[in-house]
């Protein structure tokens, strides 16, 4: 369900998610990613595997991205972005939520 | 310089505002609470009168005003709407209309009418003296404004929706409420996120995310409120309807710069955005407000120009007036161009070049669809037609002392125009017919059982390559007894002759007859029906006639879609060329030699069982040579019994442009028209319904002589 790889030369995080990532895992989630954005100062998110999301989720991602940013890190989705996430983002508000501008924004190429 | 202005885009508005009026004001009879009503005859009123004196109708701008005064008076609820309102309204608005009709050039409006129509909607105000000063503005700064949202435009609402935060543990999910709000309209949503704690801090369990709603769709509020009815104690909603009048007097009073410069096309819309994005950039860092507010501020101000911008399209776009006789020489023209394209097809077909070929297909598709665009441009709904009959029932009804509901359905059905240019005339013989013989007096019906309102309904419907028409009222219903008998007494019928039900309700469409026991100025003179049955079929349509005795009768006219160009069967008898019309053709079968010995003489053919007639298109039109071994029976229905019409060859589907035969042939009732073949040679169109009646008749006759 998380899977969590570290390129310790670049020093590039990428954590891979799969399955329902709906609140029913939510704490685990957040765990998983807690643990990744310690690692890695370049962490990557590949949701291609993702067949649920929901609210929680979003907040986790968008406080993460936030958090990331504050620190000088930086938070991106590699991979594929299933149609769903990005059609569920557009649908929550959550389009340009912490994307401030082009270059640091979460879901690129969605708007509200 | 003198400055000519083309006022017809004019009368013709008008001429549709006081058909829409009309409607309206009938709606609001049977409605008089109804504020949406009446706001609609207001504004109507309003346009007339304000375009009226735009392009100089000083005298229906004048009298418009009268009358709008006296509207605007029952819109803010200091009169009543009553019978005698809309009586005088419906009056006033005939007057409109004979004072468009005296501008252009028809007989002058009735002065003294018009006063009298003022003077009694001057006396229905309070203050009678008010009224007066036809140059006064309609409204007054002051009056109360009406605010009851129309439900023909939509509404832009901005929702407010803060979930608790424990909203999780009760197994909501504020997404799909979001999804039950898309599904009433156009809906943006902006979360706000202002609340989401730093990610160490966060527990995953919790919501922190509330939202800006913009909703855009034709509802009223508590329809939003119902979305959120579960989640009432566990969320803070507010719902504000974003008032247009408001933002229009934003706009026009004092425009915003960045707005004004957008209008001017000095800058783009995103290049304003961009730029207003610093400004939201230094307020969030001041800490006055969040991202967030920004983001919902800018989408709320977006929302709002694109319904403006939508509704400026939507004004200038939706429609072209064009004069019909341009059209009518486009149908021409077309029609043309598929007559030479059959040329350039059977001229390819004939080359054998195999280039010529594919540029003969191409061009076939494109005149095919240019065809079917063309004839599509020609297509009107039926219900402006509908429409007027309301009042025409409504004014009848009312002169006869009788109660009846005009029902009307399948308004939107769409007919070539000339089919319903034509239409109204037989129509409004029908419908009178079934007001003044149909439906009995309340009374009569009370005593018979009935609702004492009678019921017409008018309904329109699409069945192949026709329309069907149908009037139907509850009414008296046709008496076959007592139509065979006046039959009898006209000299129609021998007293010996003997009748179905449905023939004998077919005499109601004989020239001068009539079962009326009076003549009222209305009906009963026995020129209306027969008048309808021609020019039904002068439009290549049928009438049936359908009744209960007691209960009702129902007449249906089936009409062709379009009369220009028709899709037909081209066959052949000897060199001839003819057409049967491809709606009616049913299936081919053979007739071989044998099946006409085994026949005795008599011209009938067994097809899987059943006993078919048929007519004999070479002894019919005499046409000299010997029939084939094997010759072709094209089986079609006509006057719903199935009909062979025996030729030599089928030949195939065939594009009709139909032509009307020259003034020598105008008595051969069996030829509907005539068409041009690819060769440049002529098929006569068959008018299958007349040939079979011909047929009939002459075989009667010949009866009878034996």
């Amino acid at each position: 369900m998380f899977h969590f790889s570290m390129d310790n030369a670049r020093s590039v995080g990428v954590l891979s998610l799969s399955g329902d990532l709906t609140i029913r895992n939510a704490a685990e989630f957040k765990e998983a990613m807690a643990n990744a954005m310690d690692q890695a100062n370049q962490l990557e998110i590949n949701m291609t595997e993702v067949e649920r999301i929901d609210l929680t989720t979003l907040q986790i991602l968008c406080s993460a991205h936030r958090t990331l940013l504050k620190k000088g890190k930086s938070l991106a989705l590699s991979g594929t972005v299933p149609a769903f996430i990005r059609e569920t983002v557009q649908q929550a508000g959550f389009a340009d939520c912490a994307g401030e501008n082009e270059t640091s924004g979460l879901w690129k190429g969605v708007t509200n | 310089m003198n400055v000519e202005i083309d006022t017809s885009a004019f009368t013709e508005e008008a001429y549709e505002l006081l058909s829409e009026l009309e409607d309206s004001l009938l709606e609001l009879e049977a409605s008089p609470g109804d504020q949406e009503l009446i706001s609609r005859v207001f504004r109507a009123m309003h346009t007339i009168k304000g375009s009226g004196a735009m392009f100089g109708f000083d005298a229906v701008a004048e009298f418009t005003h009268e009358v709008e005064t006296v509207f605007d008076m029952a819109r803010n609820g200091t009169i009543p709407v009553t019978k005698q309102l809309i009586d005088l309204t419906l009056a006033a608005r005939d007057h409109i209309r004979a004072l468009l009709d005296a501008a252009a050039g028809g007989e002058p409006a009735d002065q003294v009418n018009a006063n009298r129509i003022i003077g009694g909607l001057r006396s229905l105000s309070p203050d009678k003296k008010s009224g007066g000063g036809a140059a006064a503005p309609a409204s007054t700064p002051g009056k109360a404004p009406v605010n009851t949202p129309s439900a023909d435009e939509p509404h832009i609402f901005r929702i407010r929706f803060i979930p608790n935060p424990d909203i999780f543990a009760t197994g909501t999910n504020p997404l799909l409420l979001l999804n039950e709000l898309r599904e009433l309209g156009e809906c943006r949503a902006v979360a706000i996120t202002e609340k989401l704690p730093d990610f160490y801090d966060l527990d995953a369990e919790v919501c922190y995310t509330g939202w800006e709603i913009f909703l855009t769709a034709k509802i009223g509020e508590n329809a939003i409120r119902d979305v959120f009815i579960f989640v009432e104690d566990e969320c803070e909603l507010n719902i504000r309807l974003l008032d247009r009048d408001q933002m229009i007097r934003d706009q026009e009073d004092g425009k915003k710069l960045g707005q004004i410069l957008v209008e001017r096309g000095d800058v783009q819309q995103n290049d304003l955005e961009r730029a207003l994005l610093p400004l939201g950039d230094r307020l969030v860092k001041a800490g006055v407000i969040s991202q967030d507010r920004v983001r919902a501020a800018l989408t709320e101000q977006q929302v709002i120009q694109e319904k403006h911008d939508k509704k400026k399209t939507a004004e200038t776009a939706t429609s072209v007036r064009v004069p019909s006789e341009k059209l009518d020489s486009l149908v021409d023209l077309v029609g043309e161009l598929v007559t030479m394209q059959a040329r350039l097809n059977q001229t390819a077909g004939s080359i054998g070049d195999h280039t010529l070929q594919l540029i003969a297909e191409e061009v076939e598709r494109l005149t095919a669809e240019l065809r079917d665009n063309t004839m599509s441009i020609r297509m009107l709904t039926i219900d402006t037609t509908f429409n007027k009959f309301k009042r025409l029932v409504r004014d009848l009804s009312t002169e006869l002392g009788k109660e009846i509901e005009l029902i009307t359905a399948g308004g939107e059905t769409e007919l070539d125009k000339t089919v319903i240019d034509q239409l109204n005339d037989p129509l409004v013989h029908i419908i009178r017919n079934s007001i003044d013989h149909g439906v009995e007096s309340p009374d009569l019906r009370r005593a018979c059982g009935k609702n004492p309102t009678g019921k017409i309904t008018l309904s329109a419907i699409h069945s192949g390559a026709s329309v069907l028409i149908r009037v139907q009222d509850d009414g008296a219903g046709l008496d076959a007894q007592r139509l065979r008998a006046k039959g009898i007494e006209k000299g129609l019928l021998s007293p010996d002759d003997e009748l179905t039900e449905k023939e004998a309700f077919q005499l109601i469409f004989a020239a001068g007859f009539s079962t009326a026991a009076k003549i009222t100025n209305v009906s009963g003179r026995g020129v209306g029906m027969d008048v309808v049955r021609r020019s039904i079929e002068g439009l290549r349509g049928s009438i049936d006639v359908t009744s209960t005795l007691g209960k009702g009768t129902t007449i249906t006219l089936k009409l062709p879609l379009t009369l220009a160009i028709i899709e037909g069967l081209l066959v052949m008898v000897e060199k001839e060329y003819f057409v049967l019309p491809l709606a009616a053709v049913e299936e081919c079968v053979e007739l071989s030699r044998e099946d006409v010995q085994k026949a005795h003489g008599r011209h009938v053919i067994n097809v899987r069982g059943e006993i078919i007639p048929y007519i004999r298109i070479r002894d019919r039109f005499e046409i000299a040579g010997t029939a084939p071994d094997i010759e072709q029976i094209v089986i079609s229905e006509v006057d719903e019994k199935r009909i062979g019409f025996v030729v030599d060859k089928v030949v195939g589907q065939h594009q009709t442009v139909i032509k009307t035969l020259g003034k020598n042939f105008q008595h051969s009732e069996e030829f509907s028209g005539a068409t041009i073949l690819g060769n440049g040679g002529v098929a006569l169109i068959l008018d299958l319904t007349k040939m079979v009646r011909y047929v009939e008749e002459e075989e009667i006759r010949e009866l009878d002589v034996q």
